[in-house]
């Protein structure tokens, strides 16, 4: 709530040529814009600092955990606190929990395909999301509250 | 073996490859918004969970370093899933405590999983 009272104040203190009414059409886009702005610019500051962090280790194996750093949900869920409340994260967290499965899952699947000399590892890779997506239509199917 | 800290490892990869991650962890975090708005709150929570960012650094990692190295970092991000799955437990569990409980508890149960795990398989080897 204080956030989304944050973002309404700096829609409307925002210097335009015509002025914007809090609650009209345009005020309640301009919070969308800046909200996909906010989150984009935090996820990837997270995601570059994780990456920075695993550059800072050695062997592969241990700088390989940041690969899986929780990144963007730190900041997609401190955020969610903010706007919508613990329910909605507690939501976010369950499907988190079956996500966080089938990244397990991929991230075997990538281990098998990139030890395959035939397979270009990009490729392989990007093959293997195809394992998250059946374990995420299953979680989907089977977990999702009603 | 154990881990070792290595701040020369900062300036091997490259301006753009940095700007690559911070792009792919954007889009990330718009696109679950986009699904949670579209789709629910549970898919939104699938989406923060996706991989997103790994085919790009095993593709680096196997430029810089070769095949081998790509694949102990596929096994390292096997182990953090671990964390990421146990971080996204905590969060479940304690989310009624309030973000500055929840999150940071999260975190710490990600630390603790991934190191844990990664101490257990790979920490009696010698190097």
């Amino acid at each position: 709530v204080a956030s989304c009272r944050i973002t309404v104040l700096v829609c409307t203190l925002r210097p335009r040529s015509a002025p914007i009414h809090v609650g009209s059409a345009d005020c309640i886009a301009q919070i969308l814009v800046n909200d996909l702005v906010l989150r984009f610019a935090l996820g990837g500051i997270a995601v570059s600092l994780f990456s920075a962090l695993a550059e800072l280790f050695k062997p592969k194996t241990f700088s390989g955990l940041f690969g899986a750093a929780p990144a963007v949900a730190l900041v997609s869920l401190a955020i969610a606190f903010e706007q919508r409340g613990e329910a909605i994260v507690r939501e976010h967290a369950l499907g988190m929990v079956c996500g966080g499965a089938g990244f397990l899952a991929y991230a075997c699947a990538c281990v098998f395909i990139t030890e395959r000399k035939q397979v270009p590892v990009w490729a392989g890779a990007a093959v293997c999301w195809a394992v998250w997506f059946l374990v995420a239509a299953v979680a989907w199917f089977t977990v999702r509250p009603s | 073996m154990k881990p070792q800290f290595n701040p020369e490892g900062l300036a091997k990869p490259k301006a753009w490859e940095y700007a690559v991650r911070f792009l792919f962890g954007g889009v990330i975090a718009v696109v679950a918004r986009c699904v949670s708005d579209s789709l629910g709150d549970f898919a939104g929570g699938l989406a923060l969970a996706f991989p997103a960012i790994l085919p790009a650094a095993l593709t680096l990692v196997n430029e810089h370093d070769g095949r081998t190295r790509a694949a102990d970092d596929a096994r390292g991000a096997r182990l953090g899933s671990l964390g990421l799955t146990a971080f996204a437990g905590v969060t479940l569990l304690t989310a009624n405590r309030g973000p500055g409980v929840a999150l940071p508890l999260a975190m710490l149960a990600w630390t603790a999983v991934a190191v844990g795990s990664w101490w257990l398989s790979y920490g009696q080897r010698r190097a």
